[in-house]
């Protein structure tokens, strides 16, 4: 029989499915999250005032891996499993599904560690981790239980809740130096590419597509909400470099550890003197879908390759993530997990133009045998 | 079942939140204030003062103790002042920090480092150099102040000060400008005087120490040259009474000519005042007046601006940023040639000044 045919039944019963529109929620607030509390600095030691232009560079970049992701998946027949077992054969297929799920685990686990160290360095310096790590991935296990839809909804929620947080771009603008924001190009080609892969690894997430693809109804109408998610989070990025340009001067910048809550620093209101403590207790929530929708991916993925139940692999998940983010401490290993992390989301990203060769490829192959 | 599990937990988590360790404001030594000195064998003295709330109900005004300790570094200073307090001491509404021009002409780079370093620090806090000692500055309250605490009494006078003739500053700006390239940081300086301190002129920095001063008198044209502003006044000489120009608006404008090795600036002013007093001219206040009053003044700031900026390249320093404005105008910017060349660089000041009322009465 057609093989291709076969290769459909992943239906997810309705029930499960959300609406076209929130895709925008599920890329956007996966694209926002810890990193871009410290971006600026990786990318103005790279490109100078000049890294602007790497952010749109960026942007179109991720546009075409967004139109190319919707390629594989348009009659892949489901997400990024099967697509690996037609291409790829059972076994290998299955292998590099469970890479995927390894790096969606990763990912997640970078969030958690990162965020840690921000509360650890801003506020609370002597927080019991172990405590605040298990408070946490109890939640994440509550809301991730809860099944994709609770999910799409904690994006939808943190996408809200993170938008005031934008308003307070005026302050640092109000305190800053205009003339900075000028449109010299003093960097060299290179230089700019290397600060366009260096914004590339805070716009990671977009790649999750990949496997909750099935269950967006009507998912060729979500094209348009996906295009404009991660063209707002372009926008977003470059609104937060261009104030963070204003505020700090570059050599500044370049020792500014997080730079935009540093921004938040200058925020004074006369009943709050200390804006940052409300920026970084906000941001739990900006990150909490980061988590689930991570964690839901990585477990995601073994549930589809052996079949057993998704409660024990988040479990399991879980546990393997608590004990290391419960003991990691220390700026240099931080850093080391977030490069990690971040070189493997910028190989992910190259991998799928590469798997859509593979994959048009192996169509034709399969369309002549049986033609 | 589960809503009661789910209610329980609920109860337990608000009636236990309640056992958390909590400190309310008496029960904290809240630093407002802190100054450095040079203290004997290169060690700093630091003296802070820590409002007391206990005790003074309402009406009655706070009341200050004053903290003073010598250490060899500045993290030091404050464990050794907190041995001297009984409460546990809190640095995060640290408003006024000062140093004494003595400790600041040696360099205070260190000092500076923990500044951008300290997460508890408010980028809206005021820095300042004392000529003399610090610890005078924030032990004597002046008697004049209208303020109840001289911590307070400080922050407001250097908050009220540099909406007129001092120009702006705080912690985030004086960062900003001293990691800059090409950009050196100034602070104002207070002097204490019989029954008052005030601000007395700016002192200029390059890289951590203090290597020029300008006295208050400078001060308007500096700040002309530096930023837009609204408020300040200046006295101007004019055919031997003198003249109090009322800034009304006053905005600059730099541009930059020429290439990359040979740059040269035009800082355009025009400034917007009123005359409201003339002391010791016996004229009749008309337009052919005002034309003579505006030409002396254009004169007057000219020659300030000249010879600030004069002073600024026999300094080797930038306070107004020249260098960092060419660098984002400019491809292939070099600071080191920028420095080597900055004593020959050419720069143009143009003021132009309008003078638009004379008060309510001619």
């Amino acid at each position: 029989m057609n093989k291709l045919n076969n290769t459909n039944s992943l239906d997810i019963p309705e029930n499960y499915l959300v609406t076209p529109m929130y895709v925008f929620f599920l890329i956007h607030s996966m694209q926002i999250g810890v990193g871009i509390l410290g971006f600026e600095k990786y990318l103005v030691e790279k490109a100078g005032y000049d890294a602007w232009i790497s952010i749109l560079i960026a942007g179109v970049f991720l546009h075409l891996i967004l139109w190319m992701i919707y390629r594989l998946l348009q009659n892949g027949g489901g997400d990024i499993v099967q697509i690996h077992k037609n291409v790829f054969g059972k076994y290998i297929g299955g292998f590099l599904s469970l890479v995927f799920s390894l790096y969606f685990l990763l990912l997640t686990f970078t969030v958690i560690i990162t965020f840690i160290e921000v509360i650890k360095v801003w506020v609370f310096p002597s927080l019991q981790v172990w405590i605040f790590v298990f408070v946490l991935l109890s939640l994440v296990y509550y809301l991730v239980s809860g099944g994709f839809r609770v999910i799409t909804g904690v994006c939808l929620i943190s996408v809200f809740i993170g938008l005031p947080l934008l308003l307070l771009k005026y302050f640092p603008v109000q305190a800053g130096h205009s003339l900075n924001v000028y449109p010299v190009i003093s960097h060299s080609v290179t230089d700019i590419l290397a600060a366009t892969k260096q914004s590339i690894l805070s716009f990671i997430g977009l790649e999750f597509l990949l496997i909750y693809y099935p269950f967006i109804k009507n998912p060729a109408k979500s094209k348009k909400w996906a295009h404009f998610a991660v063209f707002y989070t372009t926008m977003i990025y470059l609104i937060s470099l261009i104030v963070t340009f204003v505020y700090f001067s570059e050599e500044q910048l370049k020792q500014v550890l997080w730079g935009t809550i540093s921004a938040w620093k200058i925020v004074e209101f006369p009943f709050i003197e200390r804006f940052e403590y409300v920026g970084i207790a906000m941001w739990l929530y900006v990150i909490l879908p980061n988590i689930c929708l991570g964690l839901w991916g990585a477990t995601r993925i073994p549930k589809r390759l052996f079949n057993i139940k998704q409660k024990y692999v988040l479990i399991a998940f879980i546990l393997v993530l608590f004990f290391p983010a419960a003991i990691l401490e220390g700026r240099p290993v931080i850093d080391a997990v977030n490069n990690l992390s971040g070189q493997a989301g910028f190989y992910v990203l190259l991998y799928i133009p590469v798997l859509l060769v593979l994959k048009t490829i192996s169509d034709k192959v399969r369309k002549k045998r049986e033609g | 079942m589960k809503a009661k599990i789910f209610l329980v937990s609920l109860i337990a988590v608000s009636l236990l939140s309640g056992c958390i360790d909590h400190s309310s404001v008496e029960e904290n030594a809240i630093i407002q204030m802190a100054g450095y000195d040079k203290g004997e064998n290169k060690r700093i003295r630091g003296t802070v003062s820590i409002p007391q709330y206990e005790g003074s109900g309402e009406g009655s005004p706070a009341t200050e103790v004053y903290l003073t300790a010598s250490a060899d570094g500045v993290k030091e200073v404050e464990e050794e002042i907190q041995k001297q307090s009984s409460k546990p001491i809190s640095i995060g509404k640290l408003s006024v920090t000062l140093y004494s021009m003595e400790l600041a002409e040696e360099g205070i780079s260190d000092i500076i480092d923990i500044l951008s370093r300290d997460p508890r620090i408010s980028r809206n806090m005021f820095l300042g150099i004392v000529d003399g000692d610090t610890k005078d500055v924030i032990e004597s309250k002046p008697s004049s102040s209208q303020e109840s605490t001289s911590s307070r009494h400080l922050k407001g006078l250097i908050d009220t000060n540099t909406q007129y003739n001092f120009p702006k500053t705080n912690l985030h700006r004086f960062l900003y400008s001293y990691y800059a390239e090409g950009m050196d940081p100034f602070l104002p300086i207070i002097i204490p005087k019989d029954s008052t301190v005030e601000l007395d002129g700016l002192a200029f920095f390059k890289g951590g120490a203090v290597v020029g001063t300008i006295p208050e008198s400078k001060s308007f044209p500096f700040r002309m040259l530096k930023e837009n502003f609204k408020r300040g006044m200046q006295k101007i000489n004019f055919e031997g009474g003198t003249i109090m120009l009322d800034n009304i608006g006053s905005s600059v404008n730099y541009e930059m000519k020429g290439t990359v090795d040979d740059p040269e600036f035009d800082i355009k002013i025009d400034l917007k005042a009123e005359v409201n007093e003339m002391v010791g001219i016996n004229r009749e206040a008309t337009p052919a007046l005002a034309k003579e009053i505006e030409k002396a003044s254009v004169d007057f700031f000219e020659k300030n601006a000249d010879e600030l900026i004069q002073m600024f390249k026999e300094k080797e320093i930038d306070p107004l940023g020249l260098g960092n404005f060419a660098k984002t105008r400019k491809r292939n910017f070099d600071l080191t040639k920028w420095k080597d060349n900055y004593s020959d660089l050419k720069v143009n000041v143009k003021i132009n000044v309008e003078i638009t009322e004379y008060g309510i009465f001619s």
